[in-house]
């Protein structure tokens, strides 16, 4: 086409074409024009627009289109953001690695699983959402886990006769079973954390015991379940009332995981057997932080572990704060860090020790040399006790925590053992200052 | 399950602080120390929930006791009353009259009563005990909620006490930089501004020196323009007077004088300037002379000493070699008379088994290699009977030799670099012959070869004395050298046609040419191909002697043949055989002695008792 103002006085544009064949009806229209672009870019759609082209669609899409066409189809950012914010108050990015995509999905599926009702909800509603999910999700938090309403007829468990020490189970009979995280675990190829609580939120006035503890076959789908996941790091169950059977349960699925690096199994119900288990447990995986606070550990289990500690080169962190591992298991422990060169950080605090324990310990802190925090507070130490920690805290220089709180230490010697961590803290600064300086110039 | 709760909120609580405050690893004192302080409230916090609980256990553990000991007993006496009931259905059971029965079912109905309403308060202890803990939980969980409230509040406050420190140190850490910016920027227009006065200040001096010296060149010039005119006008002046007016001249003479002498004065001034200039000049030359002929003092008496170090080094490798020469051939003699001594032995032990154990005529092998002894002997031997007609021979050479020489190394000047012979040029004839054959040797293809010989051949003259002997030493070489070349000159030449003539005019020694100039080249390639070929000419003969003194041992060890020394086997083993024969028979001999003896002592004996009896024999006869 040519454009020619035309002359004179009336100012008018007019378009002449060149070709004797156009005509209005070749000219394609703008609805068709568009979607042959639609038909062009279909593949890489967002791909190839200009960031602010982009954030336009970002900002445009409705949230709540279907997951199965968004998920991999929309990149993290705006979009999954406005997701988020949508459907929950709180979201603090900073804590799904500043990926709004991957706290959507977490969270989706997390309140999926928790709103799961056994044998009324279709296992199909959580199946159908990993494919979309699994790439994204690296953390489960699930922070409850509906029973099922009806009562489902017990089973009588004859693995009795392979168990030493029975728990009375009437519960696990009659008791209902939770999700089976099976079916979830061996689709999430990147899950890396995993937390679970056996119990029921906000449950009011219906309150019953059952609610608040997991069911024997609940725990051996769940282990078989962790067995199943190859790329877990760090699995935690607090509150679920596990005792010495199915932590020996759990332990047994667990051994030799290529990857677990955490366990955290406080405020439940292990006694010694579980010790003993998770004794076994440290010997044969690469455990680095073990967590065991609140439960019933006495001083045959603390032995156990103290045993694996002391052949143990993986553990870093040790918990068995709030637990009954009195004077003889604490020095069990004690006598463990002679040989131990990995362990960092200790947590004995009210374990109902006297100064046998604190002595058998502070012979152990003037030749260990990588300790670098334990806490020993509420116990009954006492002053002997106070004097024996003061006295090799003169020897140390590497300890810069020493928790020695409600332990009936007396003053001085407290003061004097808070002054030498203090010391030691600094010197230790003044190193990461240093190492740090050389690291970024 | 009380504490529990209260347990896991503190736990996230901290948890969510030391997430706060972990991730910066360097802060100044006081915010670490703020850190410490804060955290430790926190932590504090813990143990005081975690004493809670450890006292909510214990009392807990002390009702479970309590209540079991209450149920033990409730059991034990509701199982005597119980007991009591059954037993009395026995004598209810016993009773026949109506009345009676009666009454007892009345009793037992009571006693009954009496249990249910024990149970009943027992129950119902129970249950009060049971509000009572609910209660008392309902309680705890609102006080906990309360402190719970309270922690929040207080960790609220400290971050925003935190926040507020880091805001600070932050605002301190971007004001440092801006008040270092402010401090270099004025440092630097202070230091500028310096330097710019200096720069002016050195402008200017330069510039007035500058004025200076024009002002001093033109002085000058004007000066010397002053003096040459006055001079021109003095002599001009002298000539005039000299032509004009003779009874002038004082007075002319007198003021030219003046003049003269003014102007001498002013020029003996600038003289003097000059003069003392150039003194300052001289001093410092001769001050540098001075130290540089000290320096060359210092420096030959230095190179003496190290030379005369190197001579006295020499003079001991000397000694060292001769000395252990001496001691060689004194091994060496030592050794060989032992030798053949040994030698001798073992032929005289051979003839006296041939002559007498075998009963053989025994010659002496002719043994050449005994009569060869001593490393020097042979090359003495041979020295002395060649030293006549060698000499001769040398004599009748040596000119042909030079000749030889001459021509060879005239014609291949061309192989040889300018520069050296422009080096060669002031040395005599002889000596320049002598280096040209050396430097054309180098040139030559077996340069390596010869370059090895000639440095041992250096190595083995024993006279240096430094630059002298090194030319003597490489004539010595070129002329043995040449002596071999001479040889196989002669023998390339007498291959070869055209060097017939010549080669005969050079044994008749008549001739002033040996080789005519266009055949040496030739010549000479074929003397180096012959050269190459055998190199063993090139070895002088002190070490082809060697082989003969191997074979000379090898005879020595090998006096008694192979043949020999198996006939010395033969007859040792007959020998030996022989002599265990001989001493069979001087132990039977021995034996047969021994048995004599004691044959005759018998007979001694018996002849002594034959006595006795006899004598008792004539006794009894006789009485």
């Amino acid at each position: 086409t040519h454009l020619t103002p035309s002359k004179g006085q009336r100012k008018m544009r007019r378009i002449i074409a060149e070709n004797p064949n156009w005509s209005l009806v070749v000219v394609p229209s703008l609805s068709s024009m568009c979607l042959q672009s639609i038909v062009n870019n279909f593949e890489g759609l967002l791909s190839q627009l200009t960031p602010g082209q982009r954030d336009f669609i970002q900002e445009g899409l409705s949230p709540t289109l279907p997951l199965r066409v968004t998920a991999n189809l929309i990149p993290d950012g705006v979009y999954w953001k406005r997701c988020c914010e949508r459907r929950w108050d709180l979201c603090d990015v900073s804590r799904y690695g500043h990926s709004w995509r991957r706290m959507f999905f977490e969270r989706h599926l997390e309140n999926l699983i928790e709103l799961f009702i056994p044998e009324v909800t279709e296992p199909k509603a959580v199946l159908d959402v990993l494919p979309f999910c699994k790439s994204y999700v690296r953390r489960l938090n699930v922070s409850q886990l509906l029973p099922p309403i009806k009562e489902p007829q017990g089973e009588k468990d004859g693995e009795e006769n392979d168990l030493d020490l029975a728990i009375d189970s009437e519960h696990d009979e009659a008791c209902a079973h939770h999700f089976d995280f099976g079916l979830v675990l061996r689709e999430l190829t990147h899950l890396e954390e995993l937390a679970l609580v056996y119990r029921v939120k906000e449950c009011g006035m219906n309150f019953e015991w059952k609610m608040f503890e997991m069911t024997k076959r609940d725990c051996e789908s769940l282990a078989k379940a962790l067995k199943s996941s190859r790329t877990l790091k760090l699995f935690r169950l607090h509150q679920s009332n596990v005792e010495d059977k199915k932590c020996r349960l759990l332990v047994k699925h667990l051994l030799d995981h290529p990857s677990l690096r955490e366990l955290d199994l406080s405020h439940n119900l292990i006694g010694n057997g579980g010790a003993r288990a998770i004794g076994k447990l440290l010997a044969r995986s690469k455990l680095e932080v073990l967590n065991v606070c609140d439960n019933k550990i006495g001083e045959l289990g603390a032995k156990a572990i103290a045993r694996a500690l002391s052949r143990n080169s993986t553990l870093s962190s040790l918990n068995l704060r709030l637990n009954l591992v009195r004077d003889e298991g604490g020095a069990a422990i004690g006598e463990a860090l002679r040989s131990n060169t990995t362990l960092h950080h200790l947590n004995l605090g009210g374990n109902d020790m006297t100064w046998r324990a604190a002595s058998a310990l502070s012979d152990v802190l003037i030749e260990n040399k990588t300790l670098r925090s334990i806490n020993l507070s509420c116990n009954n130490l006492g002053k002997v006790g106070g004097k024996a920690l003061a006295e090799a805290m003169s020897h140390n220089t590497t300890l810069t925590e020493l928790n020695v709180l409600l332990t009936e230490v007396d003053e001085q010697n407290a003061s004097f053992v808070s002054e030498v961590v203090c010391a030691n803290q600094r010197s230790e600064h003044k190193k990461q200052r240093k190492t740090g300086s050389i690291k970024y110039p | 399950k009380q504490g529990n709760e209260k347990e896991v909120v503190v736990e996230a609580l901290t948890s969510c602080s030391f997430s706060v405050f972990a991730f910066q690893p360097h802060y100044p004192q006081k915010i670490m120390n703020l850190r410490r302080d804060l955290t430790a409230f926190v932590t504090d916090i813990q143990t005081a929930a975690d004493a809670k609980v450890v006292q909510k256990r214990t009392q807990l553990g002390e009702a479970k006791q309590k209540r079991e000991e209450l149920l033990e007993k409730d059991v034990k006496s509701s199982q005597e009353k119980f007991d009591e009931i059954a037993s009395r259905w026995l004598i209810v059971s016993q009773k026949v009259i109506l009345p009676d029965l009666q009454e007892a079912l009345n009793k037992q109905q009571q006693l009954c009563a009496v249990l249910i309403q024990d149970k009943k308060k027992l129950i119902n202890e129970l249950q009060q005990e049971l509000k009572l803990g609910d209660d008392s939980y309902v309680k705890h969980l609102r006080k906990n909620a309360e402190e719970i409230d309270l922690m929040i509040e207080r960790m609220e406050d400290q971050i925003q006490i935190l926040t507020q420190a880091y805001r600070e140190e932050l605002a301190q850490i971007e004001v440092r930089p801006a008040l270092d910016q402010e401090t270099n920027d004025l440092l630097r227009a202070s230091e500028s501004l310096r330097w710019v006065r200096s720069m002016c200040l050195t402008l200017e001096s330069l510039a007035e020196r500058r004025k200076k010296v024009e002002e001093y060149e033109e002085k000058i010039h004007k000066l010397r323009f002053k003096n040459a005119h006055n001079t021109k006008v003095l002599e001009m002046e002298n000539n005039a007077k000299e032509q004009v007016c003779p009874n002038m001249e004082l007075n002319c003479n007198n003021a030219s004088c003046l003049f003269i002498f003014s102007s001498g004065k002013r020029m003996h001034i600038y003289t003097f300037t000059v003069m003392t200039l150039c003194f300052r000049d001289e001093n410092n030359l001769q001050k540098l002379k001075n130290l540089y002929t000290k320096e060359q003092k210092e420096f030959t008496r230095h190179s003496r000493k190290l030379s005369e170090n190197y001579k006295r080094q020499i003079q001991k490798y000397e000694h060292f070699a001769v000395a252990d020469g001496k001691t060689f051939e004194e091994m060496w003699l030592m050794t060989d008379a032992e030798a053949k001594q040994l030698a001798e032995r073992a032929l005289l032990i051979d003839s006296v088994i041939c002559k007498q154990l075998l009963g053989l005529s025994w010659e002496r092998p002719h043994l050449a290699s005994l009569e060869l002894s001593g490393p020097s002997r042979p090359q003495e031997l041979a020295g002395n009977s060649d030293s006549g007609p060698e000499r001769q021979e040398e004599n009748f050479f040596s000119d042909t030799q030079e000749k030889v020489k001459e021509l060879l190394c005239n014609e291949t000047d061309f192989l040889v670099e300018t520069k050296v012979l422009k080096l060669l040029a002031p040395l005599e004839n002889e000596e320049q012959t002598d280096m040209k054959l050396v430097t054309l040797l180098y040139v030559s293809s077996y340069s390596a070869h010869l370059c090895l010989f000639l440095k041992l051949n250096i190595s083995s003259t024993t006279e240096t004395k430094l630059e002298e002997e090194r030319t003597t030493s490489v004539g010595r070489f070129s002329i043995t050298l040449a002596n071999k070349w001479f040889a196989c000159l002669q023998d390339a030449c007498a291959s070869s046609d055209f060097g017939k003539a010549e080669e005969t005019r050079a044994t008749t020694n008549s001739g002033p040419e040996l080789i005519n100039p266009d055949h040496v080249l030739p010549a000479l390639k074929t003397v180096t191909c012959f050269c190459l070929s055998c190199p063993s000419y090139l070895i002088p003969a002190s070490q082809r002697d060697s082989s003969e003194h191997e074979a000379y041992w090898e005879s020595l060890g090998n006096v008694v043949s192979e043949e020999k020394l198996k006939l010395w086997d033969a007859a040792e083993r007959n020998l030996k055989q022989y002599h265990a024969v001989l001493m069979e028979i001087s132990d039977l001999t021995l034996e047969t002695d021994r048995l004599k003896q004691r044959n005759a002592e018998l007979r001694m004996q018996l002849q002594q008792r034959l006595s006795s009896t006899v004598r008792l024999f004539l006794l009894t006869i006789f009485l």
